[in-house]
């Protein structure tokens, strides 16, 4: 029988111990390769999300813009934002410099969800005014009839406290306008108390035709309605219209809160100095009946404009038809265009007692002030790195 | 004293028992070695993908095809892109004059890549408003940067940049120009593919004013022949050639790996392609 030998080491295991390192060492470095891998897929995927973030942030901005807030942004400063994208997408922050008086920087720093990745971008925004060329205290391309206490004036003034010796936001003006601008001045019918004053009283011009009443610069009338603020749907009848607060701020998304023209007053008058600067672009999609009280800012009607009493506004009002005021303290300061296009043989009635008076103040007050921002239509966007 | 060894037998099967075990083990090892650089290989290509995929949109999107004076897609090839290709944003300080333009150079004004202008390599365009009350009339202006000099000639003795320029398209359109109006600085690339030590790489070559300059890798290695192909497209959405009626341009990237690698018990070089689509931003609305 053979005797076992004594020392029965072999390397066996030392081979094993060896290969399993180097095999481990392999699977290591091919995880750790995949782990990377899988990271900069990642890291990928959340550059993308704080792109779209960034762009929403611009794009947000620009849709919801409040000509109340960022119209009064002074040249040179800048106003913060930030908000969060929606199903947790991840978040953004950014502001809107003002370049000069029309012209805006938007720009958005986007973050992904855990905030690892940031992307920015900007776009170049400016503001769109209506290109108004108002001619007189109320030019209408069909007849007017006047019959009441009525006072139709071109002389160029300013709504109540509104000059040189109250608030300061408008010069002395001294020029005057005609009080009626129409293709017949034959169709403008006065009668009662009626006033109808300007240089001249009543303008003829027989160029007055469908379209020139009814576009504004290279935009028609129907095309207005994308520089609403505030839309009302056809046929809408609102009664005391007048500023609203949300606690103790301005509220914008109340349909009643036409801004607040007033800067003194009491009682129901008494002005809500928050709404001050509030001047909404105000679109009616067809005809509009108001019942009191006050607004400002730049009112558009794409059909018939019915005043029931007590309404004052300050700013321009365009209507696709025609206008009809009634009842009692019924004043605008601005001016107003009927164009009456719609049904071309209806008149524009005043009766009661109303008060129409050109202001270019109030006028350049609400476009100026009720205008929307839009991107620049070539080159606005911008990426900030 | 034991002195008895192993029999004949006892060697050649502890000999063979050895040799299966070792090719055992040297298989497992060249597996995962193969496996180890088959993914290194695969990593650093879906890499490159993924970069190209990342690096060309940015640039691309920012252009303005439909720009009255001239295309920003200078030329519009399906292997390679000539285009202009935005680096800095500022705004204008001063009433401009037909041969300089002053601009804020203050870091809270200036934006973009690349906040420095360099003459002689550089262009301009820059935002002419026309009647205010109208867009129909807004234009970009283009000029060429003859000279820079930085001062402090804006308001209030803020940093300022100076720009002299010539080749101002259309003539006279400076005119327009407002302060406040955007300028914004470009230079023109050459983005395409190129041979070197036998692979196909992405290239750039920026314009120095007369003629494109030396190549400047960017990444590769990609597929020979069709690494990269564009694809630009029209409003409607066919094909085109005429670089002024482009919205969109597809790109398709096709990456390889840098050396051959097993795949599949093939010893071959590894693709993989990545598609995307980029809309121009800028074009005219």
């Amino acid at each position: 029988m053979l005797e076992r030998a004594n020392n029965e080491r072999g390397v066996a295991l030392v081979v094993s111990i060896f290969a399993m390192v180097v095999i481990g060492a392999l699977v290591a470095a091919a995880f750790f390769v995949g782990m990377q891998e899988q990271r900069v897929g990642r890291n990928t995927i959340r550059l993308q999300q704080a792109l779209a973030a960034a762009e929403e942030g611009v794009a947000r901005r620009i849709a919801v813009w409040n000509p109340a807030v960022s119209n009064r942004i002074a040249v040179g400063s800048k106003l913060a934002f930030s908000d969060t994208v929606s199903n947790g997408g991840g978040w953004y922050r950014g502001e809107v410099l003002r370049i000069d008086s029309m012209m805006f920087l938007v720009s958005a720093e986007g973050f992904s969800p855990d905030s690892s990745a940031r992307q920015r971008v900007g776009m170049l925004a400016r503001l769109r005014p209506v290109e108004l060329t108002i001619l007189a205290s109320l030019e209408t391309q069909g007849a007017v009839d006047a019959n009441g206490t009525i006072t139709i004036t071109g002389e160029n003034g300013n709504p109540d406290d509104w000059g040189p010796s109250g608030q300061g936001l408008c010069s002395q003006p001294t020029d005057t306008l005609p009080g009626v601008r129409t293709p017949e001045a034959d169709s403008v019918s006065q009668q009662g108390n009626t006033d109808v004053s300007g240089l001249p009283d009543v303008e003829e011009d027989a160029s007055i035709n469908d379209s020139t009443l009814t576009w504004f610069g290279d935009t028609p009338f129907d095309e207005l309605q994308s520089l609403a603020t505030l839309y009302l749907p056809s046929g809408g009848s609102y009664q005391n219209v007048q500023p609203a607060l949300s606690g103790t701020v301005c509220n914008y998304a109340d349909d009643h809160n036409w801004g607040e023209p007033n800067y003194s007053g009491v009682g129901p008058n008494a002005p809500v100095a928050v709404c001050q600067d509030y001047y909404p672009v105000v679109f009616s999609n067809g005809d509009l009946t108001v019942n009191g009280n006050r607004g400002q800012g730049l009112l558009i009607v794409r059909g018939d404009l019915n005043i029931q009493g007590g309404f004052e506004w300050a700013g321009p009002i365009l209507v696709k038809g025609t206008v009809s005021f009634a009842g009692t303290g019924n004043k605008v300061m601005g001016g107003v265009i009927a164009a009456n296009v719609v049904t071309a043989d209806d008149a524009s009635s005043l009766s009661g007692t109303a008060d129409l008076f050109y202001s270019s103040c109030a006028i350049e007050r609400a476009t100026a002030f009720g205008a929307t921002a839009w991107p620049l239509r070539e080159r606005a966007w911008v990426n900030l790195y | 004293m034991d002195r008895r060894g192993f029999t004949l037998v006892e060697l050649i099967i502890g000999m063979v028992l050895a040799a299966i075990v070792g090719v055992a083990i040297y298989q497992a090892l060249v597996n995962s070695q193969r496996v180890y650089q088959m993914q290194t290989e695969r990593a650093a290509m879906n890499s490159n993908t993924r970069t190209a995929i990342a690096l060309l949109p940015m640039e691309l999107r920012e252009m303005s095809a439909t720009d009255d004076v001239e295309s920003d897609v200078v030329r519009a090839e399906p292997g390679y892109v000539e285009y202009k290709a935005m680096r800095g944003l500022f705004f204008v300080c001063s009433t401009p004059s037909a041969t300089s333009v002053t601009v804020w150079s203050a870091d809270s004004l200036a934006f973009g890549l690349r906040t420095t202008v360099t003459a002689g390599q550089d262009g301009i365009v820059v935002f002419s408003e026309g009647s205010p009350g109208s867009r129909g009339d807004n234009d970009w202006i283009h000029a060429e940067v003859t000279a820079v000099a930085t001062g402090t000639a804006c308001p209030g003795g803020q940093p300022s940049m100076t720009l002299t320029i010539s080749s101002v398209d259309p003539s006279g359109g400076m005119s327009g120009v407002r302060v406040g109006a955007p300028l914004r600085t470009y230079e023109q690339l050459k983005v395409g593919t190129y041979s070197a030590g036998g692979s196909t790489w992405l290239g750039a070559q920026v314009h120095d004013g007369s003629a494109y300059g030396g190549i400047q890798p960017v990444l590769g290695p990609l597929k020979d022949g069709d690494g990269l192909v564009l694809t630009y497209f029209d409003s409607t959405g066919a094909t085109t050639t005429d670089e002024a009626d482009v919205v969109r341009i597809g790109l398709r990237i096709v990456g390889q790996t840098s050396r051959p690698v097993y795949n599949a018990g093939d010893l071959r070089a590894v693709v993989d392609t990545l598609i995307t689509s980029v809309a121009l931003r800028n074009n005219r609305r």
